[in-house]
């Protein structure tokens, strides 16, 4: 694998790529990145599905997903998240390495394929007052309102998205890439509008090609076919910082669910992110505490106490935070808050075993060798790191993971400070689950 | 020592080997460049396995007990757990039930020849007491109630049921709170005898391990048993459906959506069923993808929101039409399909529509094998079967558009239709 990362368009936009013959499908993104803000976040969000949904040379989204298709099914997808402080837009495709195409056919799929994405992002359609199609827009208003209200399907990623919520409520990290109804509802044509015209010169433009094609190649038709201009005024700094709270008392909220199986996030302030010394010692921590199906939670508070039936933690690395999320009877959550507070307490008072921690490095060197396996992780390792501003290669990754010692990870414990407990309570009795015993 | 016959794709440039061990199990390994090994140890045994007979003797298990055995393998003798051996090598490792098969799987990016024979030995090796079977009803009971408050996977099962009579397909995998409260360490001391025993079984092996090696391994840890595999009672299940519309109330954002439409023509021979399902498949792409007119259509009259999923799923016993997704008025939308597909037979399709699905179905199975984990898995469905996993392209080739034409006007039979719904719970009493 060679990698190469290029300015172009007159420093405007980078290109990244990694060149292998390894995958038959090769990906290309490119990452719109500005600071998070509370309004333009989801009024960007919802302007580029818009102009997903038609363009002048595709006026309808059967157009643009017709000629897509006849790309071998280029699959083209449109996310956007918040990564700390920033807002990410990504376009990325999957594509088809072109000596499999099928005899006889035209070949140029990355080229065709950028085509198409440069005529959706450079060539929106317009009314004759200028502004992106009111029909688009409030389509795609009802879109984003139905998804957001769908959020409760899911009662698991929903109680943990209200822990984050109100843990992070008035930092610079409460921005919800999705908005709310009400947010979205207010948007018009013409701010959309607005917000297209200034959007393309003031942000970062990150570009990323994992695949066969020399990156000469690759960057030719990126300035041929992304002719970003302007000034990126409202630039992000790259680099990150740990959210802090002056709270004395955790916050305790609980609603009332629908829902048969209670649902209960915990969430803590670590103090540590990715471009921190500590960064490894806290990610092992995160692994022996909750991690895994060997970890501490998973170990006692589902194996050796039946508390629940799912219980683990995730380090979220770019706001320094941790989050322990478990699906429980209603009636055993005391009992489950006590035991996963004594978990950590044993963690702090360095009830570590060797064993463990050789367990969770394992693990995690495991996670990071299997990067190179596909584009996809390529790309989000690389990104990643562009954006907390740390220089390391998946190499060096194993190796601070090795070197972490077990006072290393003790410390990083003593870090941890409990921020926000949500519950979601279980109040519905089905026939079928049967009442508590 | 068992001979290995290859296989290869010159398209793919890719090429693996099977082999029948002398103990009875089959074993497919496809050896790839990749950092991550990964292994698959399944076992024709799934959650709709609920009656069958061994030496004469008709034995009925109670519902959930294929997904409960799965979860109970992993204990060991010492009071240890399978994961923590998998862990301590630094590997990942998992287990899932289907209605059909169980599967135990791991990956790893070192250590894989410790891992494999670990896979092999813990499935094989059962250990249960009353004490922790008791104690997993609990666990398994939370399970069931996350699945209850799933509503994708109730209106799936709604779905199901408005379908089928008898077919156990229609039962949840995990069983029910009193169905598994009736497990206890012989029911499933019983299972592993009757079931998991090597000619019921195949491993399948992707990454850097060589076959060599695997035989190898599989020839230190897998015994030849001599036991027959248990004969599994069917079930008779008439061509009409149960009902056309079932709904369950839900805490939802808006009403959610599952159609399905009955086939009972599924072809005996496994490579008849998958060219039948990859013709099906393609015409319901070329009629209801994102690509076509009519989803357009549907989304600005607010009929369907994004994210509109059509495809058919078939096996020797069960094959449907599912069409799922969230939409306001379910109702209409169904009756809007429907008018679509005698629109569309009375009008005829469009072959581009036609050769255009087809490079999709082609790009997306040629992308499978980027993976281990992908790789291994098709490798153990298309095994299962009896087919060639690199049969698919010359398959999919054979399929002309007048199939697809012909096919449509067998298989939309308006008598068929299941709409199954999950609506917002109407909130009268609080």
């Amino acid at each position: 694998m060679i990698n190469n990362t290029t300015w172009i368009s007159g420093g405007r936009v980078r290109l990244h790529s990694v060149t292998t013959d390894k995958f038959k499908m090769s990906r290309f993104s490119i990452n719109l990145i500005t600071k998070s803000d509370k309004i333009n976040t989801p009024l960007t969000k919802l302007m580029l599905a818009v102009m997903l949904r038609g363009s002048q040379r595709y006026p309808t989204v059967t157009a643009i997903n017709k000629a897509l298709d006849e790309q071998y099914g280029a699959a083209v997808t449109l996310r956007t998240t918040t990564v700390g402080d920033k807002s990410i837009h990504k376009i990325s495709c999957k594509l088809l390495k072109e000596s499999f195409v099928f005899d006889g056919d035209n070949s140029a799929i990355l080229e065709n394929v950028m085509g198409i994405l440069s005529d959706i992002l450079f060539s929106p359609l317009k009314d004759e007052k200028g502004l992106l199609l009111s029909n688009y827009v409030e389509s795609e208003k009802r879109i984003a309102i139905d998804a957001i209200n769908s959020k409760i399907n899911d009662p698991k990623a929903y109680a943990s998205e209200q822990c984050s919520r109100y843990m992070f409520e008035g930092s610079e990290y409460e921005v919800v890439a999705d908005g709310n109804e009400e947010l979205i509802n207010s948007f018009t044509a013409e701010q959309i509008t607005e917000r297209f015209k200034a959007f393309f010169s003031e942000c970062i433009v990150e570009c990323y090609y994992v695949g066969d094609k020399p990156h000469s190649e690759v960057e030719e038709l990126v300035e041929k076919y992304f002719p970003f201009s302007g000034k990126n005024t409202n630039v992000p700094v790259y680099g990150e910082h740990a959210f802090k709270s002056d709270k004395q008392d955790a916050c305790y909220i609980e609603d009332e669910g629908d829902v048969s199986q209670g649902r209960l996030v915990l969430g803590y302030r670590c103090n540590t992110v990715l471009s921190d010394k500590d960064y490894y010692p806290m990610a092992l921590f995160n692994e022996i505490f909750g991690g895994s199906s060997v970890s501490k939670l998973f170990l006692n508070v589902r194996e050796k106490k039946s508390l629940c039936y799912y219980c683990y933690s995730s380090f979220h690395t770019s706001t320094g935070t941790l989050k322990v999320g478990c699906g429980i009877d209603p009636a055993k959550k005391d009992d489950a808050l006590c035991e996963i507070d004594r978990q950590l307490d044993a963690m702090k008072r360095g009830d570590i075993t060797d064993e463990e921690i050789q367990t969770a490095k394992h693990t995690l060197i495991s996670g990071v060798r299997q990067i190179k396996d596909s584009p996809a992780s390529i790309e989000a390792f690389m990104l990643r790191r562009l954006l907390a501003n740390v220089d390391e290669g998946p190499e060096e990754c194993s190796e601070r993971i090795d070197n972490v010692s077990k006072e290393d990870i003790i410390l990083a414990a003593s870090k941890v400070e409990l921020d926000t407990v949500y519950f979601m309570n279980g109040c519905n009795e089905y026939e079928e689950g049967g009442e508590d015993e | 020592m068992s001979e290995f016959k290859s296989f290869s794709s010159q398209l793919l440039g890719e090429k693996y080997y099977k082999t029948v061990h002398e103990s009875g199990l089959t074993l497919c390994v496809f050896p790839k460049d990749m950092s991550t090994t990964y292994a698959v140890f399944s076992v024709n045994f799934g959650g709709n396995i609920t009656e069958y007979e061994k030496n004469g003797e008709r034995i009925v298990l109670p519902e959930g007990c294929a997904h409960f055995l799965e979860h109970k393998l992993f204990d060991n003798s010492d009071g240890t757990n399978a994961d923590d051996v998998f862990s301590s090598l630094g590997a990942y490792c998992n287990a899932y039930t289907s209605n059909e098969k169980t599967a135990y799987l791991f990956s790893a990016t070192k250590n894989e020849e410790r891992c494999l024979e670990h896979l092999i030995s813990f499935v094989l090796d059962p250990y249960f007491t009353k004490e922790t079977v008791d104690k997993e009803i609990g666990i398994i009971a939370q399970e069931i109630r996350g699945c209850i408050d799933d509503p994708y996977e109730r209106c799936y099962l709604g779905m199901l049921e408005g379908m089928y009579h008898n077919n156990p397909v229609k039962k949840e995998i995990c069983g029910s709170e009193e169905s598994i409260a009736k497990i206890t360490p012989e029911t499933l001391y019983r299972c592993c005898q009757d079931f998991y025993i090597p000619s019921n079984m195949l491993l399948c092996v992707s990454g850097r391990l060589s076959p060599e090696k695997v035989i190898e391994i599989v020839d230190k840890v897998v015994v030849n048993r001599g036991v027959s595999r248990p004969q599994i009672i069917g079930f008779d299940e008439p061509k009409n459906i149960v009902s056309q519309y079932v709904k369950t109330e839900m805490p939802v954002g808006k009403p959610i959506f599952s159609i399905g439409v009955k086939d009972s023509d599924i072809p005996t021979d496994a490579r008849e069923r998958y060219k039948r399902a990859e013709t099906i498949n393609i015409l319901l792409n070329m009629m209801f993808s994102e690509a076509g007119d009519f989803y357009l259509g549907m989304l600005e009259k607010n009929l369907l929101s994004p994210g509109f999923d059509v495809g058919y799923s078939s096996n020797s016993k069960t094959a449907y039409v599912m069409m799922s997704g969230e939409s306001d008025a379910p109702e209409t939308l169904l009756s809007e399909i429907k008018k679509h597909i005698s629109r569309s037979i009375e009008n005829g399709f469009d072959r581009r529509d036609f050769d255009r699905e087809k490079k999709c179905m082609y790009a997306s199975y040629v992308s499978e094998f980027d993976l281990t984990e992908d790789i291994a898995f098709a490798l153990m469905s298309y095994t299962w079967e009896g087919l060639d996993l690199f049969s698919y392209p010359e398959i999919i080739g054979e399929i002309t558009f007048e199939d697809t034409v012909s096919i449509a006007n067998e298989i939309f039979k308006d008598e068929y239709f299941t709409l199954s719904v999950v609506e917002p719970q109407r909130k009268e009493s609080k």
